[in-house]
């Protein structure tokens, strides 16, 4: 019997028999995640050693794969919203990988967990602080001048900021997926933190003084609300379909594992990246001040390499290529993905490319420095 | 077969389906050895729903020993397979009262406004259960203070106190003994201070600026689902009109899915939720500080530290710390000066 004129080409019966084929499948789906053990999904398979600690901060060294790695070293700046680990996420999966594969010397920034003690924290703290330090030891160890520097979403902005101020002491600057305009009209996200042009916003610094550190949770229920129906139906029951191979099972939980893994948001550090970044979009206006630091993007005059996605609903293109027209350097290049936010970091199409088109550019720039 | 008849037919392998789901689903309850509830009603999602919490639990005991995020993607499968239910229920069920208009040449958008009106109302209703956008004085207190049960205690148990004497007995005297006296020491009971009382009642101001921040925001949330659902209908109508045919249950939610994030997207770009939503938040955390000023006197009535007290230690930390940072850093620069004037290599000195 047949749903009258219903645009599905099942009858009544085949509509159940499918419903009932996807229990039977879910029912194995949830058997074989009660047999996934922790070692299964680990993460950050490539192997690094800590260089440099400062409290809560980290700086770690992937062990290069040349004896002789390309000097001056790289600096990667990730977002304080995530775990970095999302760049080296798995095996085939791993920026860190590709860029060690052409004979780079990699080092990360690890922000950590933020407790209830950092909650003064401020961006003076993060930029001017935590990663003028790891700067300063890389130039110690490296016997380099300049470094050169990969800033990653909010990491790009703390980039940005900290190659403004420190121009001297950066190489090369390479931006990734990094909200530079942060009032673009296409950006539901910039929007709900508060840049739409005058209407009632939230207010940080009351959200601050009520919570402290603003908890993890909080960001990702926002996160997830921007596409609820995708991130929580679609999603799991796309997860049907990878128990079929366990590497693709365990593909989705290592995304799982990092999607839920947020940090706690140093209080005064959020207020301060809410207020004067999304609220009064003071970085593209040249009115963003780092401890008494104005921030002058003008003064970025060294190479800069902006990659950003096309279909990235965190950070709308829009907002990423507004860098060109507020930056001096006269080598600029502009890269693009046919792809969201996280399809930078885990699209297997996107990492086959992604790790050349930086290295190479980095590298065609090193003899400058040499 | 006529559509009447057709539909009966339709509810009754429905109702078969879901039992035979319930059937595949019920191995994991047994697995907590939970309560199980088996049957089927032509309503067959509320056989899912009278099941939930034994497959919960059947999730639960199975995945124990299974890496956390593996354990809770497990239960997020259940929950997908529980929405996909009922939005084909649902779906289904519209299809079913539209479409009958749209095949005599009625006015079908008519039909669906008018069903969809219905459901918002019912959506609105799920959605906002156990608020407290108003009431009288005596009833929101009264759920405040429930709601409170942690720290409200000595004031439900005012509302729950009995008369220490029966009426009739000295009527005069108690009357006149609790209008002057009497009520001054025991409501509430003499430990609670003033600041206490005062601070319940801010709390109490600002649980009821939230409750109606929630059923603002809960109602624009019922309203964009609403709108959802007969964006979908529009766009299955247009489907059959073309002869176009979607090939799974599959196909079918994925096109769910676009319509449904679409429609939510639509409606978080309006001014409304943008206002809605700040003034959540605005209550929220105007409700949390009124809580924490209410703890911090109960904290303080039994000397121990409050939260405040601990923040601003921590900040006299902090701020010590980068004092230490800034002077280590003047001795480095310092030395290396000294050693440079020296032409000395090596450290030295105090």
């Amino acid at each position: 019997m047949s749903i009258p004129a219903f645009p599905l080409a099942l009858s009544s019966d085949e509509i159940a028999q499918q419903l009932i084929e996807l229990s039977r499948r879910a029912v194995d789906g949830v058997y074989a995640l009660s047999r996934v053990r922790e070692a299964d999904v680990a993460y950050g398979v490539t192997p690094k050693t800590v260089v440099y600690q400062d409290g809560l901060v980290t700086l770690y060294r992937y062990t290069p794969r040349v004896e002789q790695p390309l000097q001056p070293p790289i600096l990667i700046t990730y977002a304080l919203v995530n775990r970095p680990y999302m760049i080296d996420l798995q095996q085939d999966r791993s920026l860190v990988s590709g860029l060690l594969d052409r004979g780079l010397d990699v080092y990360l920034i690890d922000w950590g967990y933020p407790q209830r003690n950092d909650r003064w924290l401020t961006l003076d703290d993060y930029i001017n602080g935590y990663m003028d330090e790891c700067v300063e030891h890389l130039r110690r160890i490296s016997g380099h001048p300049r470094i050169n520097l990969i800033g990653i979403c909010q990491g790009g902005a703390f980039s940005l900021c900290y190659a403004a101020l420190n121009p001297e002491k950066v190489a090369n600057l390479v931006t990734m997926v990094a909200p530079v305009d942060f009032h673009v009209a296409d950006g539901l996200l910039n929007l709900w933190m508060g840049a739409n042009g005058g209407a009632p916003t939230i207010s940080p610094e009351m959200m601050v003084e009520s919570f402290g550190n603003i908890p993890g949770d909080v960001m990702n229920f926002g996160f997830l609300m921007l596409k609820p129906f995708e991130l929580g139906l679609q999603k799991y029951l796309s997860l049907l379909d990878t128990f079929d191979d366990s590497s693709h099972s365990a593909n989705f939980l290592r995304m799982e594992k990092w999607i839920f893994d947020s940090p706690d948001q140093a209080g005064a550090a959020w207020a301060e990246f809410v207020r004067n970044f999304y609220i009064e979009n003071k970085l593209i206006k040249g009115q963003v001040e780092i401890g008494a630091r104005r921030v002058d993007l003008r003064q970025i005059s060294m190479p800069v390499l902006n990659l950003y996605a096309e279909k990235d609903h965190l950070v709308p293109p829009a907002s990423s290529r507004a860098l060109q027209g507020v930056i001096s350097s006269n080598d600029y290049t502009e890269v693009s993905f046919p792809v969201g936010h996280i399809g930078m970091y885990v699209s297997a199409k996107v990492q086959r490319i992604l790790p050349p088109t930086i290295a190479d550019w980095i590298t065609a720039r090193m003899d400058a420095h040499r | 077969m006529d559509w009447q008849a057709q539909n009966a037919a339709l509810l009754k392998i429905w109702g078969e389906a879901q039992a035979q789901m319930i059937d595949v689903w019920g191995r994991i309850a047994q697995q907590a050895q939970a309560p199980f509830q088996h049957g089927h009603s032509p309503f067959g999602s509320t056989v899912f729903d009278a099941s939930t919490d034994a497959i919960r639990q059947g999730i639960r005991a199975v995945a124990f020993d299974a890496d956390p995020t593996a354990r809770e993607a497990a239960e997020k499968l259940f929950v997908s397979q529980t929405s996909v239910v009922r939005l084909l229920e649902m779906t289904l069920r519209i299809w079913g009262s539209v479409y009958p208009v749209l095949e005599s040449g009625g006015d079908w958008r008519f039909a669906l406004h008018e069903q969809m009106t219905w459901v918002k109302s019912q959506t609105l209703h799920a959605a906002t259960q156990g608020l407290h956008p108003n009431g009288t004085y005596q009833q929101l207190w009264t759920a405040f203070l429930h709601e409170s049960q942690s720290f409200g205690r000595p004031w439900i148990e005012d509302l729950d106190r009995p008369s220490p004497i029966s009426p009739g007995a000295g009527e005069l005297a108690w009357e006149t003994y609790q209008k002057t006296f009497g009520e001054l020491v025991s409501l509430p009971t003499a430990i609670h201070t003033r600041a206490i009382d005062d601070g319940m009642r801010a709390t109490f101001g600002a649980w009821i600026d939230m409750q109606q921040a929630l059923y603002q925001y809960n109602a624009i949330l019922a309203d964009t689902w609403v709108s959802a659902f007969e964006q979908f209908i529009h766009d299955l109508i247009r489907l059959m009109e073309s002869g176009e045919l979607l090939e799974s249950v599959r196909d079918l939610l994925n096109r769910w899915s676009a319509v449904a994030d679409n429609s939510f997207k639509q409606s978080f770009l309006t001014a409304d939720y943008v206002r809605a939503q700040s003034r959540l938040v605005e209550t929220v955390t105007q409700y949390r500080q009124r809580q924490r000023a209410v703890n911090e006197r109960f904290m303080e009535l039994f000397d121990l530290p409050t939260r405040a007290e601990v923040d601003e230690a921590h900040r006299r930390i902090y701020e010590l710390r980068k004092e230490v940072k800034e002077l280590k850093r003047e001795i480095e620069a310092l030395r290396s000066k000294t050693n440079g004037a020296n032409g000395s290599t090596t450290g030295g000195g105090a």
